[in-house]
């Protein structure tokens, strides 16, 4: 697979981003949301999107900004950082760039859907094709179209009255998100995509994915490296307490190791030689670590802040919750070691 | 603290590098020696004579100037020279110190005339280097130190003693960290000097490690006596050169080891494919998750080792490099004996043996615990912690 080369747009539109979204997605904000189950107010969403975010992933030739993987990365983890709404970064990640390739397909419904989609004005849910026949996607309210993404499949489906994909809102650990469980053995998608193509957009969508949870972890570990220089105890700064510091330190380890995996990723997508099979490899490793580092650093984080940590208004929770949620919805921790390992197996037996 | 740069750049290969490959594997498919001879004294010999050989085909230090007998090459090819060593049935350069931790500061802070002495020989393996650091006061305070260097005009007298020197009795040159500055305390007067280790003064006596093989060594130094010449980055400066030849041996050399791992699951792999338990879940999780580690030592290596190339290197990162290579060499070898089985953890084999030798990779090199008391101080900006 070729990538166009980083531009230099997305690392500017990631400063912008980075900047805007703090002044949106502030905690109080988050944290009404998640205490009552509830999106983000209409127009906090509407504002995100002016930012321009449902073009990230766009080719120009779609319509989109036509930057590449490196800084779409980078793009995902500010999403992290800000915690940014589950289906906004679905439909930056995951929807438009699955319309856009069955549209690329000859579908014309879909290019018009891409149309809207580009302009910033399609709702829509992703859902991964895992094992079982119900998956779980978030939702937003008015959502038109369903986007299951199988891994070498893209199928889209009709969503709202008449559509016979069965969505069911549950009440989730990472909630405001609309998290739904949805289930379309009932439904036939109305176009679908099979191939190389189809196996990109899922590939991205789950690279997006465990850069969230990068960003995420990453903040985690910066408040507590922040707090941990200010907090007093026993007359000093807890951060000259070993037993703090390397904590810290061990989080810290995960996060750099994590960064390198990813831009290793980055590297292996811009070379012409090693193919998707190299690169769904090193996807499966990231999948199962980088979440679980970050994990890490959002524990530590937690566990050095003491009290106030596990408080609901510091909001360390939010993260955690976000991050866990990641973890999940690409299989958990034994799972994605499961998927590692079967695949260098299967690899090292041939 | 703010968010860290994101992508950041690995080791990218290009067709040249690629070519490079191709004729490193071509020339060791027909010269590989097989396995080193068990004894001890043979083995070392095959050792010197590899290198030999395989610095007479052009391979050893190819990211070092041509004038230095080096490849005029850069790191890219040093990393596909380890990566097909590795491959090797004798997959160790005998002079490693040397070549990764003790060629390149001299590259860094010594002068020409050291250069064109010491760097040669170095390549092909005449004069083996080990590293006189820690001293039995002196471990993870290496700003301890204590033996010192009496300068008397060009010549510089060291007397004291060091400790856990590695391959200190098949070396010929020793880069020894001394104090040459009387009354100086912690960094300062401190230098780095070459010592000569056929040197009447010099007393190596052996130092059994844990598996009862000659690694590391005891050396005794009554009035050894150096050169002013020899010392590299001049007196007074040895703090510096050391933390230097620290990074090193916390960065290629880690790249070096993480290939050797590689091989070791390979081989895990293998002995469970044909012990046909593959299949279990509990199995492909395992596995899973050890390739998952590897896969990211050799992300982060490849990261180093562009930062270097790129004289971006950010102070203290290496300790991430060696701290991960401690917790991915030492879980390696307790998953192998934990899928293998009693059968094989009962006995003595390389799987037990390089168990327990993978205790040394969290205490050499600075040990787990300084690295994280690095990662704080240096990465995060953390205080106090020493
Ligand atoms: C296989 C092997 C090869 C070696 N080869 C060489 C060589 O070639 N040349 C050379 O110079 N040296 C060599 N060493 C020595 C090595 O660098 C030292 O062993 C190491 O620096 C630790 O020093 P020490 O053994 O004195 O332990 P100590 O410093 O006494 O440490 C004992 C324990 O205390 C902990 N500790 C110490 N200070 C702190 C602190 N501030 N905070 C938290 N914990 C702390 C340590 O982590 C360790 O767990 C080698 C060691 C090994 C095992």
């Amino acid at each position: 697979m070729s990538t166009p080369a980083d531009t230099g747009a997305g690392a500017e539109l990631a400063r912008s981003l980075d900047e805007s979204l703090a002044q949106i997605l502030t905690t109080e904000a988050l944290l009404a949301a998640t205490a009552e189950d509830c999106a983000l107010e209409a127009a906090a969403l509407g504002t995100i999107r002016e930012l321009g975010i449902d073009l990230v992933a766009l080719a120009e030739d779609a319509g989109g900004l036509g930057i590449g993987v490196g800084e779409r990365a980078r793009l995902a983890a500010v999403f992290g950082r800000h915690l940014v709404p589950a289906a906004l970064r679905d439909g930056a990640f995951g929807l438009a760039p699955a319309v856009a390739a069955v549209a690329a397909g000859g579908c014309e419904r879909a290019g018009g859907l891409l149309e809207r989609a580009a302009e910033g004005t399609l709702g829509g849910a992703v859902a991964l094709a895992g094992d079982g026949a119900t998956l779980a996607a978030a939702v937003p309210e008015g959502a038109e179209v369903l986007v299951v993404l199988a891994p070498a499949a893209i199928s889209l489906y009709g969503l709202g009255e008449g559509s016979a994909v069965a969505v069911e809102p549950f009440l989730a650990l990472d909630s405001g998100q609309g998290l739904s469980r949805v289930e379309v053995t009932a439904a036939a998608p109305f176009a679908s995509l099979v191939g190389s193509k189809a196996a990109a957009v899922r590939r991205e969508y789950e690279l997006m994915l465990v850069c969230e949870a990068f960003g995420a972890g990453e903040r985690c570990l910066e408040t507590a490296v922040e707090y941990a220089g200010r907090r007093r105890q026993f007359g000093q700064e807890i951060a000259g307490f070993q037993a703090v510091a390397h904590l810290l330190a061990g989080a810290k380890l995960g996060v750099e190791i994590g960064r390198a995996g990813i831009g290793r990723y980055v590297d292996l997508a811009a070379e012409d030689g090693p193919g998707d099979e190299a690169l769904d490899g090193h996807l499966a490793v990231l999948c199962h670590a980088l979440p679980a580092a970050a994990r890490e650093a959002c524990e530590a984080s937690i566990q050095v802040h003491g009290g106030i940590g596990f408080s609901w208004e510091l909001g360390l929770h939010l993260f955690y919750r976000r991050i866990l949620a990641d973890q999940y919805l690409l299989g958990g921790e034994g799972r994605s070691a499961e998927a590692v390992g079967a695949g260098y197996l299967e690899r090292r037996r041939s | 603290m703010s968010a860290g740069p994101l992508p950041v750049e690995t080791l990218r290969f290009r067709p040249e590098d690629e070519e490079l490959r191709g004729r490193i594997r071509a020339w060791m498919g027909a010269h590989d020696p097989g396995p080193p001879p068990q004894d001890f004294g043979e083995r070392l010999d095959a050792l010197v004579r590899w290198q030999a050989q395989l610095h007479e085909a052009g391979f050893v230090g190819l990211s070092w100037p041509e004038r230095y007998g080096g490849g005029g090459l850069d790191l890219r090819a040093e990393a596909v020279f380890s990566e097909e060593l590795a491959a090797s049935s004798m997959p160790e350069l005998i002079n490693r110190i040397g070549v990764y931790m003790c060629g390149p500061t001299i590259m860094d802070f010594g002068d020409e005339a050291q250069a064109e002495r010491y760097l040669p020989p170095m390549l092909d393996a005449t004069e083996s280097w080990c590293q006189g650091f820690s001293e039995p006061e002196a471990g993870s305070d290496l700003a301890a130190i204590r033996t010192r260097g009496r300068v008397d005009g060009d010549r510089i007298l060291v007397t004291g003693q060091k400790v856990w020197t590695s391959r200190a009795h098949i070396a010929r040159r020793c880069a020894c960290l001394v104090r040459t500055e009387p009354g100086s305390e912690r960094h300062r007067g401190l230098s780095l000097v070459i010592v000569d280790m056929e040197d009447p003064g010099v007393n190596v006596v052996a130092l059994p490690q844990m598996l009862g093989e000659r690694h590391f060594n005891e050396v005794f130094l009554d009035d050894v006596e150096a050169r002013v010449d020899d010392v590299i980055g001049g007196l007074g400066n040895g703090w510096k050169a050391a933390m230097q030849m620290l990074s090193y041996e916390r960065g290629l050399f880690v790249l070096e080891r993480q290939i050797r791992l590689r091989r070791a699951l390979e081989d895990l792999v293998d002995a469970l494919l044909a012990a046909g338990t593959a299949g279990e879940r509990e199995v492909r999780r395992q596995v899973g998750r050890l390739h998952a580690d590897l896969e990211l030592l050799k992300a982060q290596g490849y990261r180093t080792l562009a930062a270097q190339a790129a004289g971006t290197l950010p102070p203290g990162s290496t300790s991430i490099d060696k701290l991960f290579l401690s917790r991915v060499e030492q879980r390696l070898f307790a998953t192998a004996l934990e899928l293998l089985g009693p059968d094989v953890a009962l006995a003595m084999n390389h799987w037990t043996h390089d168990l327990l030798e993978g205790r040394s990779v969290s205490i050499y090199g600075g040990s787990t615990e300084i690295q994280l008391n690095i990662i704080s101080r240096q990465l995060l900006g953390l205080g106090a912690s020493r």
